[in-house]
């Protein structure tokens, strides 16, 4: 390393890493607005004869060509001596492919004694011979009816000739039997997805929905959002990821609803990673973020299939990764890390009482200590006089000047936070509690630390503990260290700066093109955006930031049974 | 290599920040303060003026509730207020700080030879608070303050801010503050008025 | 080239007035016309709105080019040079010597044994590391500030309400109508914000809502002026300099709810400070962005480190209060009116005059060929 380079390398122009990838703001698009359901009503649309024409009509309305868990099966079919093409169409990780093999595809495809049969294709019923001349009854043998009376011993088994009742019948976990030659289907019920075997969610804990949370298998978890989206716009993409374990990553999106453009960003982006391997959640979302500046998470990560699939019906992108219970959901911005999902369960009040009860505990998070300091060092006029009264009289006996006691309580809150993780589990709770309490008592009564300094720190950590992002809480957690050197520095002049600094990062910082600070920071005043919850007749838009091709989500009453009479029609 | 420099250069930026900022630290940081409840002005001889703190001793609140504060008060003799708050400064140890300094006492005598000097140094001072009191006592006010033993409240500093809120409900005092003082000295069509008070 | 829309063009213009009333600017109006303040500020601002439509029209028949394409337009690189630099310095003069004005006041109050120098140096430090960031970073954390900076003074205003004496703002006329009127006119220089209206063309997103930033930021700028300075000459007589220093800050020592919320001026100085660390940004990015222009480069990152370091010289410059004084009072007001006003209203009616002409000669010469 000689002076050249050091040179070199202060003073010289290094040209500027720039990426740039924004998606519009909806703002202006009037032609969005459509009726909720995009699809033409086609519900006549019948089964057709020949089975090439099926198949081909099946893999374009579910995207087999794509979607990775879709499966089509073809096989021979034998009956009554004759062959027939036949396939399955059916969503793997949602039936109980046992159930298939022995129940259907062997009946089917092995000869067997009902299989073979070595007379006529028509039944005589009855024969009458009058005058030379035979006159024979024949029953015309019908291949449908035989199939379902006969060849598949299922308990379950309907006859649909629409191709929206295969659908549903699809969607909700069965399989669908398509024979050439005939017009009809088969919906046949094998429904074998695990149910409840899921556990209940360690982190992400709302008392009035579902308590479902994602397992390490990515089958199950991907069955658990097809099964509350039920819908066949659900589209999940396989992306593999890394050299040697090829992870497996599923990319989840609906199609008439989330942006082209972002899914595409999605997909090079995981693509574009050359990595050995990839073994959790937490690591893709440190490779495919924008940035990783201050440490502010850019993604939502969730353990909850109900929280995703409702930022999915929002036009939002999910990747699940194999092995990790959880998803992660792109982009994010600074309001979805305030925002669990209890708050659309509730009553609107209390939803956005909680919302607002979430910002006070961030700011209390990030800069209580630091105001603390701050107030006591250069400003006490502020306080009343009877509390500063009670702040002398604790720090009385106190060796320690502020700073000092501040920094020895902070650290030690965290340490038994990050022990208390560790500590085997009958004495876990007990430790952390008694710790605590007996550890702040003994300190005080040695006259350690001052009595309202153990308030406060016991404010802030609480504070942090009702932020429901982990990632969130953690990087404001980090960051009122920070502030609390910037207040003992220079007071309220210190901690201004860094409110600026820090507002001027999150301002700049963009998550998969969406500005994290929408919608506030580019203003943008419609109806879908907000941080506070409207009533839930009135959530008729999507986000304008999220740039989604459909933008209703409600019609403009949407409470048919109420507002049904011709006085109310607008 | 280039990281190691980085980070050395944000740490003596930073210690350089800390110690610069640091001699007004420890001017007004809590511990090296103490703060004054109340400053009495009385004349003395060759024009001087004998200026009275009044501080109370803060109780930790492990003690018995029934302890009350004993109040302190310090006296010097002095050629004007600037001159006093030196003085103190000096022998006390702490610095003083007048924050929260609720009343200001003059006596009858320095009421009659005009009180404009005093308020002037007082309003200009950055410490101090426009809802102040002004009291004219009849007696001595090192005497005034001597005899404040409020019996119902516990502390000092609660019973100089309430008493002078009950011109609310009650006519017999005034709540002349030295802001209202000092606005009405300059303006053409007021006159200041303070409360007149006996031990 | 970033795109801003229209709340955050409003705001831009909004930040200059407010920076500057946090200072000394009401006092130096109260000083001028004593009671009949709030008249001169309704007929200045009448006369602000006016202009401001004025230039709107005037930009009308070049859109999306801003003053320094214009003066391209009209007397090639030569004047655009030098306009471009005239606008700079503008800027950077005035912004450095209202944050040497800012730290004066914060040291006297709460860091008395500080040296200046490191408190300015404190505003540089944060300038230096939001610099690396982009444009609309600086547009939208304004965004996010300048609404809790008014929101302040209005609440200033309104907890003070109790105490103010009506009767203040008789004699009405003040100090006569020739004083009130014709020599108020000098307070145009308050309006510095209409400097940012010149350079707003191009950067719009929409260009067809131009008339409305014009007339709204202006009356909105208008409104701010009224109200601190409704606040300051009701709640003190004005036959004193109650403080040389920041008298919106003796005002807000005055609020108290009870016993429990009183002084309260230490949090709305962190506020303050927050919209003075905004402006500077924002200052300095517009200087880039403006030699940006005059020099065709195409990335401009290490240059905003320099002016960083220009602001934090010129800063320094004043020996002393009193000399920042008698700029703020004194000098920036009449380098509002011959820079802003005078000079880019009339290269303003100069292009569209040499446009006009150029009109003419075209409709001329089309009806030569037609005959």
């Amino acid at each position: 390393m000689n002076l050249k380079d050091i040179l070199n390398k202060f003073f010289s122009y290094s040209p500027p890493l720039e990426y740039n990838f924004t998606l519009p703001d909806n703002s202006n698009k009037e032609e969005l607005k459509k009726d909720t359901n995009n699809e033409k009503v086609k519900s006549d649309e019948k089964i057709f004869p020949s089975i090439s024409v099926n198949k081909e009509y099946m893999q374009v309305k579910y995207n087999t060509l794509i979607n990775s868990d879709i499966v089509l099966r073809e096989f021979t079919l034998n009956a009554r001596g004759r062959q027939y093409n036949a396939f399955i169409i059916y969503i793997d990780g949602m039936i109980d492919s046992k159930i298939m093999d022995d129940f259907i595809l062997k009946p089917l495809m092995l000869r067997n004694r009902n299989n073979l049969f070595d007379g006529s294709q028509n039944r005589v019923v009855s024969e009458a011979i009058t005058n030379n001349i035979t006159v024979r009854k024949v029953k015309k043998f019908n291949l449908a009816n035989y199939l379902i009376n006969s060849l598949i011993p299922q308990n379950s088994v309907k006859q649909v000739n629409t191709f929206s009742e295969v659908s549903a019948g699809i969607n909700s976990g069965n399989c669908a039997l398509f024979v050439d030659t005939i017009p009809i289907a088969f919906d046949i019920e094998l429904k074998g997805f695990k149910q409840r075997s899921v556990d209940k969610p360690n982190n992400e804990i709302i008392i009035k929905g579902p308590h479902e949370a994602f397992v390490e298998n990515i089958r199950t978890n991907t069955s658990l959002i097809r099964r509350i989206i039920n819908n066949e716009n659900l589209i999940i993409e396989n992306i593999s990821v890394g050299k040697i374990t090829k992870t497996k990553c599923a990319v989840c999106y609906m199609k008439n609803i989330t942006n082209e453009d972002l899914v595409n960003e999605v997909k090079y982006r995981l693509n574009n990673l050359e990595v050995d391997s990839l073994l959790s959640a937490g690591e893709l979302e440190q490779l495919i973020v924008d940035s990783n500046i201050l440490g502010i998470p850019e993604v939502l990560s969730t353990e909850r299939p109900d929280k995703a699939t409702k930022y999915l019906l929002k036009g939002r992108v999910i990747v699940i990764v194999n092995g990790t219970p959880y998803g992660i959901i792109m982009p994010a911005v600074l309001a979805d890390f305030l925002t669990s999902s209890e708050d659309s369960n509730l009553k609107v009040n209390f939803g956005n009482f909680l919302r607002s009860l979430r910002i006070i505990a961030s700011f209390i998070t990030l800069l209580l200590p630091g105001l603390y300091v701050a107030i006591t060092s250069f400003h006490q006029e502020i306080l009343p006089t009877s509390l500063l009264y009670s702040i002398l009289a604790s720090r009385a006996s106190v060796p320690f000047p502020i700073i000092v006691e501040i920094l020895i309580m902070e650290i030690s809150f965290e340490l038994i936070r990050e022990a208390g993780l560790r500590v085997p589990s009958p004495i876990g709770p007990t430790i952390g509690i008694v710790g605590a309490l007996v550890l702040g008592q003994a300190a005080v009564s040695a006259g350690i630390v001052s009595p309202i300094l153990i308030i406060i720190v016991a404010i802030t950590g609480i504070a942090s503990f009702a932020i429901p992002d982990f990632s969130f809480g953690f990087h404001l957690r980090y960051f009122r260290f920070l502030f609390i050197l910037l207040g003992f520095m220079a007071g309220f002049l210190g901690i201004g700066i860094g409110l600026f600094v820090y507002i001027s990062i999150l301002c700049s910082l963009q998550s998969f093109g969406v500005s994290f600070t929408s919608p506030f920071a580019p203003v943008s005043i419609k109806d879908g955006n907000g941080y506070f919850l409207p009533p839930i007749w009135k959530r008729e838009y999507r986000a304008s930031y999220m740039a989604t091709k459909k933008e209703n989500e409600q019609e403009d009453i949407s409470m048919k049974w109420k507002y049904n009479s011709k006085l109310h029609k607008k | 290599m280039n990281k190691w420099f980085k980070n050395i250069f944000i740490f003596v930026v930073i210690l350089v920040f800390i110690s610069a900022f640091s001699s007004s630290y420890s001017s007004l940081n809590i511990d090296n303060l103490t703060y004054v409840l109340a400053i009495g002005i009385d004349s003395s001889d060759n024009n001087n003026l004998e200026v009275s703190f009044h501080f109370s001793n803060p109780i930790p609140a492990e003690s018995s509730a029934n302890e009350k504060p004993n109040p302190i008060i310090n006296t010097v003799t002095a050629s004007s207020l600037s001159n006093a708050i030196n003085l103190v400064n000096g022998y006390q140890g702490r610095q003083l700080n007048l924050s929260h300094c609720k009343v200001i006492i003059f006596s009858e005598e320095i009421a009659y030879r005009g009180i404009s000097d005093e308020i002037y140094t007082l309003i200009n001072d950055t410490q101090i608070r426009p809802s102040a009191n002004i009291i004219i006592s009849k007696c001595n006010a090192k005497f005034y303050m001597n005899q404040v033993k409020p019996e119902i409240e516990n502390i000092l500093s609660k019973y100089y801010e309430i008493f002078a809120e009950s011109s609310k409900y009650v006519g017999h005092i005034p709540n002349a503050t030295i802001g209202d003082f000092f606005n009405s000295l300059n303006c053409n069509t007021c006159e200041p008025y303070a409360i007149l008070r006996w031990y | 080239m970033t795109k801003i829309g229209q709340v955050e063009a409003i705001m831009l213009i909004l930040t200059i007035i407010v920076t500057h009333t946090v200072l000394s600017m009401p006092t130096d109006i109260l000083n001028n016309y004593k009671s009949a303040s709030i008249l001169n500020l309704i007929y200045v601002g009448i006369i602000a709105i006016i202009i401001s439509y004025f230039i709107y029209k005037l930009f009308k028949k070049f859109p999306s080019m801003d003053i320094v394409d214009i003066s391209e337009f009209i007397g090639g690189k030569i004047l655009k040079n030098i306009i471009g630099i005239i606008f700079i310095c503008y800027f950077i003069i005035s912004s450095s010597l209202l944050l040497r004005n800012f730290c004066e006041s914060i040291q006297i109050l709460y860091f008395p044994m500080t040296d200046i120098t490191f408190i300015i140096a404190l505003f540089v430090i944060a300038l230096g590391i939001v610099n690396n960031l982009s444009f609309s970073a600086s547009i939208k954390s304004n965004v996010i500030i300048l609404p809790i900076a008014l929101i302040s003074v209005v609440f200033l205003f309104f907890t003070n309400i109790g105490r103010f004496v009506p009767e203040r703002i008789f004699p009405l006329l003040g100090e006569g109508a020739y004083n009130t009127f014709i020599l108020g006119l000098t307070n145009l220089g308050s309006f510095g914000g209409i400097a940012y209206l010149y350079f707003l063309p191009p950067m719009l997103k929409d260009y067809s809502k131009f008339k409305k930033i014009c007339i709204i930021s202006i009356l909105a700028t208008s409104l701010y002026l009224i109200f601190t300075v409704a606040t300051l000459l009701f709640i003190f007589t004005f036959f004193t300099n109650v403080s040389e220093i920041s008298p919106l800050y003796t005002a807000t020592r005055y609020i108290e709810f009870g016993s429990f919320f009183q002084r309260l001026e230490s949090l709305f100085l962190l506020i303050w400070i927050l919209i003075f660390a905004c402006y500077i940004s924002i200052v300095c990015k517009f200087s880039v962005s403006i030699l940006k222009k005059l020099t065709n480069i195409s990335d401009t990152k290490p240059l905003i480190n320099i002016f960083c370091l220009l602001i934090f010289t010129i800063a320094l410059i004043p020996k002393n209060l009193a000399v920042t004084q008698f700029f703020e009072s004194s000098i920036y007001k009449y380098l509002v009116l011959i820079i802003v006003l005078l000079l880019g209203i009339g290269i303003l009616i100069f292009a569209n005059i040499i446009k006009y002409r150029q009109r003419l000669k075209v409709n001329v010469t089309e009806k030569r060929l037609n005959v």
